[in-house]
């Protein structure tokens, strides 16, 4: 297991590299730089600007040295946020998406799960259709106009919520259901077609001969082995929303690093870009390393080494 | 600025706290990045008791739908400008109901002319092209915010008659007859064999809309054809500022109220803000010695004849003044706000 991980961390390490070289060179590509505005700014005064964020120097040491920064997790000033760093953006916006993220990527797996299941066991009943049709629903709204839909109803007619912010538990409500209800959806499709497909299996019937409960059979034989392609799909899943859903965020007012994803790259502010996108891959490449560790834990089938089965 | 901050703390200004220095009838309690700030009532300054309001927060929300709920909510107190923006949809319904404020701010929104390119480089056809601009219908469709129809550069709240302006709005009788005279000069027959103008604007659903009603207007009015070109803004800038555009649009903000912030932007060819290529002697002498000019009429005097040679070669076509517009709670009374835009929150208070 060791050497399997060690393996991995040293591929992880490649990818990371690969990407962090591919963002470094796209974005200059780009054409308008951190400076560019309306106001034109007296030659003096971007020679300065360029000097002190060195973009003066040539390409291949602002690349060494952009390298080099990383490994001490030291990503540089944000080019457009005078007087922070990309470090302190990650530092204030990363809590805040992590816990909107876990709460909805929870609420996805109890609702998407559970609807799943009953799904599945009371497969062609009128249980199944409408568990079917929701989760359509919620895999075909777009999450704005979710948002929208529960900022009306719930915050601004019922009054039970506030519309926008961040500040207590209230707040963190309809945002998460907004950020749930696509994945909710999709979970739920994926653990009845799972489950499905289980089901029909010669061990269920072996287990339901024995005589073990329906509960038994379910949760512990059934829901197991169904589980399979609900915890790959969960690996970028998490990634996503941890590192916050730009829109979401957007339309509910939330201090999130989503927002920086997408402004950093019209902001053209470099180090921001780079900075987000090294952070968002390395949880990224975590996360996978982690579902693939996980099935070694439910599918005693899967040898993650490569090793013969039984022998 | 106090030096002993200054000196102890170079980084002073990135946060709220004890070494935060400003003047001013508040100060900054906290300062929450990308999600709120708070001011106090600052005990230093010279009229304090004049300052009604023990607390100010003031939201930063990025979705001007959200502001416009929570303002419905009753969770701000003010929504719009200068601090915000009223989702354009709205404003209709916010007339309406009476809600909506509106005042005119010392702001030109205009399409600027690149002064290199054929056939920009006539000024009969450039002035064709503005004269038949049906400005009104701009105003009353698409911003709906109450923005003022402008046939001059500089806003009325520096020069009171530019109100009226310098032509007459969507005159398409008198911008076919220089149409017609700038063909002449350039030896073709009919407005058909003239190239395809671009008009080029920078993402945005408001300025999508102003073009495509523009070229509408140049297609039925003059039958010349327009090509619309859009671009992110900062590629969009990069743009203008190379000269890679035929028509562009821009907007200014003056930054204090006085005409030479308007009318120096094209003093010089290669000015930072010009991007049209355009220069003029006369323009360029009146606008210089009207800084040594000691005798505010005889000034203005000055700036007013810059402007009159201004309009009439007609480097940039104003299409309208901005506005701002804004909702603001019931009981908030005696906010003022400045001929910029910008608004004194000192006197404030809830009734």
């Amino acid at each position: 297991m060791f050497k399997y991980i060690g393996k991995r961390l040293i591929y992880m390490f490649l990818s990371l590299w690969l990407i962090v070289t591919a963002t470094f060179f796209l974005m200059r590509a780009v054409p308008g730089g951190p400076f560019t505005s309306e106001k034109q700014l007296p030659p003096e005064i971007q020679k300065n600007l360029n000097q002190y964020y060195g973009l003066d120097q040539p390409w291949y040491h602002q690349y060494f040295d952009y390298l080099t920064s990383i490994l001490k997790w030291d990503f540089g000033p944000s080019f457009k946020y005078k007087g922070q760093t990309v470090n302190d953006l990650i530092n204030g916006g990363f809590p805040v998406s992590f816990m909107l993220g876990m709460e909805a990527i929870l609420i996805a797996i109890a609702i998407g799960v559970v609807l799943g299941v009953i799904a599945a066991l009371k497969h062609n009943k009128w249980q199944d259709y409408t568990a079917m049709v929701i989760a359509v629903l919620g895999i075909s709204v777009p999450s704005f106009i979710m948002a929208a839909v529960l900022q009306y109803v719930l915050a601004m007619k019922l009054q039970i919520f506030p519309v926008a912010r961040w500040e207590s538990w209230a707040h963190t409500v309809l945002p998460a259901l907004a950020l749930a209800s696509t994945p909710m959806a999709f979970i739920a499709r994926l653990t009845r077609s799972s489950m499905l497909e289980v089901l029909s299996n010669d061990y269920i019937r072996t287990a339901k001969a024995k005589g073990l409960s329906r509960g038994v059979i379910t949760v512990k034989h059934a829901m197991r082995n169904a589980m399979l392609p609900v915890v790959s799909y969960m690996g970028p899943l998490v990634a996503g929303i941890l590192t916050g859903s730009f829109v979401i965020e957007k339309i509910f007012g939330i201090p999130g690093l989503g927002s920086h994803f997408v402004l950093s790259i019209s902001n053209r502010d470099y180090t921001t870009i780079m900075g987000v996108t090294v952070f968002y891959s390395i949880l990224l490449l975590f996360c996978i390393l982690l579902v693939d560790i996980a099935y070694g834990f439910i599918d005693p089938r899967i040898k993650l080494t490569g090793a013969k089965k039984g022998e | 600025m106090n030096t002993k901050i200054a000196e102890s703390n170079e980084k002073w200004y990135t946060n709220a706290g004890e070494n935060y220095t400003s003047n001013g009838p508040f100060k900054l309690k906290t300062w929450k990045h990308n999600d709120k700030i708070e001011l106090v009532p600052n005990e230093n300054y010279w009229d304090k008791d004049a300052v009604k309001l023990k607390k100010v927060e003031m939201y930063m929300i990025n979705d001007n739908n959200t502001e416009l709920s929570m303002f419905k909510n009753g969770e701000l107190d003010w929504a719009g400008m200068p601090t915000g923006q009223l989702p354009a949809d709205a404003l209709p319904e916010l007339k309406k109901d009476g809600s909506l404020n509106i005042q005119e701010i010392a702001g030109t929104y205009w399409y600027k002319f690149n002064t290199e390119q054929k056939p920009l480089d006539n000024v009969n056809i450039r002035k064709a092209l503005a004269y038949a601009i049906d400005r009104k219908g701009i105003t009353e469709q698409i911003t709906k915010d109450g923005s003022v129809p402008a046939m001059a550069a500089v806003p009325p709240t520096m020069f009171e008659d530019n109100k009226k302006g310098y032509f007459k709005d969507n005159d398409v009788k008198k911008a076919k007859e220089y149409l017609e005279k700038g063909l002449k000069e350039m030896g073709l027959k009919d407005a058909s064999e003239l190239p395809a103008i671009k008009v080029s604007y920078n993402t945005d659903e408001k300025h999508a809309k102003i073009a495509q009603a523009v070229q509408d207007m140049w297609k039925k009015n003059l039958g010349i054809k327009v090509q619309l070109d859009n671009s992110e803004w900062a590629v969009y800038i990069e743009k203008l500022h190379q000269g890679d555009y035929q028509v562009g649009r821009m907007g200014w903000l003056g930054d204090f109220n006085d005409p030479i912030n308007f009318l120096e932007l094209f003093r010089d060819k290669k000015g930072g803000n010009n991007d049209t290529n355009w220069e003029n002697p006369e323009y360029k002498k009146l606008l210089i010695d009207s800084q040594k000019e000691t005798d505010p009429k005889k000034r203005l005097e000055m700036l007013k004849k810059a402007e009159g040679i201004f309009m009439d070669e007609m480097p940039v076509a104003p299409i309208y003044f901005y506005t701002n517009a804004w909702v603001q709670d019931k009981q908030l009374k005696d906010v003022v706000m400045s001929g910029l835009g910008d608004i004194q929150i000192k006197w404030a208070h809830f009734e």
